[in-house]
C-alpha cells in the first residue's frame, strides 16, 4: 500500500491530494483525477476570472439564472452558512470586498504588517438584512434565485466545498486528504488518523496538531491575504457584515474541526468573526484560536464529529 | 496508528479465519460422508455375496478348511470332507482381495484427508500471525501529516 500525493497551484494558494491505497486501487490516478476536477473548479467558480460561470452569475441581469449543479451548491452553502450563523458569515459581500481593495487573486503581493492592526478589537455583527437570506437554489431545474447586483464570493465557502466534493470521489480508498489551501477534508475506509498541523499566524513552527481520522478542518485569519487599504490601515478580507470594512476582532487566526472542510470553514470565520469571548462557543468540534497578542487558545470538542456515511 | 486501524487488521485476519474454519469444516464433512459411504458400500457387496449363496464363511476357505483339518487329526478314521472346488475357492480369495483393497484406499482417503486437516490448521495459525504482524505495521506506520492555515 502507498500514498500518492499531488501538489499544485490552486484556488490562490496551494492544494494536496494524498490517497492510499494498494496499486490495484490505482491511487495515483484517482489523485491526478482529483486534481483535474479541482482545476476545472477553480476555473468555474473563481471570481478573479471573468468568463468563469461565477462572474457571469454575478454579472446576470436575470432573478433566476440557470446554473450547473456545482455552482447550484456553492450558492446553496451561501445560504447556508448565512443561516448556520445568523448572517455572521456572509458570501455575499463581494461588491464590499472589493471596494475595500480585494480584487485580484493576491499571489505574489506582499502581507501588510500586521502589527499595525486598530488598537480597538470589536466583533463583527450580522447585516439587519443579509443578502444571503435571498438566495434560493431549485435542484430539479439547476437554477439559483437571487436579487439582480447580489454578488456572491466563492473566497469564503468554495475551497472547503470542493475539498469535501474530491473527499467524496476518494471515499472508496483506504485513506485520503484533500487540503485546498488550508481547507482540508481527511476521511478513508480505514478510518486512520492523520496529523493535522496547525500553521502559526506570525510565520513560526506550527502552533498545534490534531490527529484526524474522518472530518474537515480549516483555518481563516487575517493574517494573510492582507493588504494595506485607504491612508495605509492595515485591510483583510475578512469582512464585518454590519460594516462592510475588515474585521479587527482580537482574534487573528481561528482553526475548526467539524464533519465537513465545508462546516469548519464556516466556524472558523464564525469564530474568528466572533472574538474571543464568544470565539470559542462557535468551535462545537474543537479548534484553536490565536488572539491578537500571540497567545492561542485551544478549545476541546464539545461534540463528537459525526461524519455521513 | 489508532484503535480503529487495529480493529481493522484484526477483522482482516477473522474473515481469513473464517473462510478457513469453513474449509475445515467442509473437508471434515467430507471425511465424514466418505467413511459413511465407504462402509455402506463394503457391506452392501457382502450382503449380496451372502444374499447369492457365496458366503465366504461357508466356502471352503481357510476359516473353513481349519477346523476340518482339525476335526480330521482327532479322528483319523472319519473320512475327510472333499475339498471345495478349485473355481469356488478362487471366487472367495477375490471377494476377500476386493475387501482388503477397499478398506486400504478408506484408510488412505482418511489419512489424506487427515493430512490436510493439519495443513490448514497451521495455515490459520500462520494467517493469524500475519494479521498480527499487519496490524502491528500498520500501527508503526503513521500517515504523512497535512497543514492547515489561513485559506
Amino acid at each position: 500500500m502507498s500514498e500518492a500525493r499531488r501538489t499544485f497551484e490552486c484556488f490562490g494558494g496551494v492544494v494536496t491530494i494524498a490517497v492510499l491505497g494498494p496499486a490495484s486501487m490505482e491511487p495515483g490516478r484517482a489523485a491526478a483525477s482529483a486534481e483535474a476536477k479541482l482545476l476545472a473548479a477553480h476555473r468555474q467558480l473563481s471570481r478573479f476570472l471573468p468568463g468563469s460561470e461565477l462572474s457571469r452569475l454575478n454579472r446576470d441581469p436575470r432573478a433566476r439564472v440557470p446554473a450547473s449543479p456545482l455552482l447550484v451548491e456553492l450558492a446553496s452553502a451561501a445560504r447556508e452558512a448565512g443561516e448556520l450563523t445568523a448572517g455572521l458569515v456572509d458570501a455575499t459581500l463581494l461588491r464590499e470586498i472589493e471596494a475595500a481593495g480585494y480584487r485580484d487573486s493576491m499571489q505574489g503581493r506582499p502581507e501588510a504588517d500586521q502589527a499595525a492592526q486598530p488598537a480597538a478589537s470589536i466583533p463583527a455583527a450580522p447585516r439587519s438584512a443579509g443578502a444571503w437570506a435571498e438566495i434560493s437554489v431549485d435542484r430539479q431545474a439547476w437554477t439559483i434565485e437571487r436579487p439582480p447586483g447580489i454578488g456572491i464570493d466563492s473566497g469564503g465557502i468554495a475551497k472547503g466545498l470542493l475539498a469535501d466534493e474530491a473527499g467524496a470521489a476518494l471515499a472508496g480508498f483506504p485513506a485520503y486528504a484533500v487540503d485546498c489551501c488550508g481547507d482540508v477534508r481527511i476521511g478513508g475506509t480505514a478510518g486512520r488518523r492523520r496529523p493535522v498541523l496547525i500553521e502559526d499566524p506570525f510565520g513560526g513552527e506550527p502552533i498545534h496538531t490534531f490527529q484526524m481520522g474522518d472530518g474537515g478542518v480549516a483555518t481563516s485569519g487575517i493574517t494573510r491575504r492582507s493588504w494595506k487599504g485607504a491612508g495605509g490601515a492595515p485591510a483583510h478580507h475578512l469582512l464585518d457584515p454590519a460594516t462592510g470594512e475588515p474585521a479587527f476582532t482580537g482574534v487573528v487566526q481561528a482553526t475548526a474541526l467539524a464533519p465537513s472542510a465545508f462546516l469548519a470553514d464556516v466556524h472558523a470565520k464564525w469564530a474568528l468573526l466572533s472574538g474571543p469571548e464568544l470565539g470559542p462557543s462557535r468551535l462545537p468540534h474543537g479548534g484553536v484560536l490565536v488572539l491578537a497578542d500571540g497567545s492561542v487558545e485551544t478549545v476541546a470538542a464539545r461534540a463528537p464529529i459525526e461524519t455521513a456515511a | 496508528m489508532g484503535p480503529l486501524d487495529r480493529d481493522t487488521a484484526k477483522r482482516r485476519g477473522r474473515h481469513r479465519l473464517d473462510a478457513m474454519r469453513r474449509r475445515t469444516t467442509l473437508l471434515r464433512e467430507r471425511v465424514v460422508v466418505t467413511a459413511i459411504v465407504s462402509f455402506v458400500l463394503l457391506w452392501a457387496v457382502v450382503f449380496v455375496q451372502m444374499a447369492t449363496g457365496n458366503d465366504p464363511a461357508l466356502g471352503p476357505g481357510k476359516a473353513a478348511r481349519r477346523p476340518a483339518a482339525k476335526a480330521a487329526a482327532r479322528n483319523p478314521e472319519r473320512p475327510t470332507p472333499q475339498a471345495a472346488p478349485p473355481e469356488v475357492e478362487s471366487e472367495s480369495e477375490a471377494v476377500e482381495t476386493e475387501t482388503a483393497e477397499t478398506e486400504a484406499a478408506e484408510s488412505e482417503a482418511a489419512e489424506s484427508e487427515q493430512f490436510e486437516v493439519e495443513r490448514l490448521e497451521a495455515e490459520e495459525a500462520e494467517a493469524m500471525e500475519l494479521a498480527e504482524i499487519e496490524a502491528e505495521e500498520a500501527e508503526a506506520e503513521e500517515l504523512e501529516a497535512v497543514t492547515s492555515g489561513q485559506s
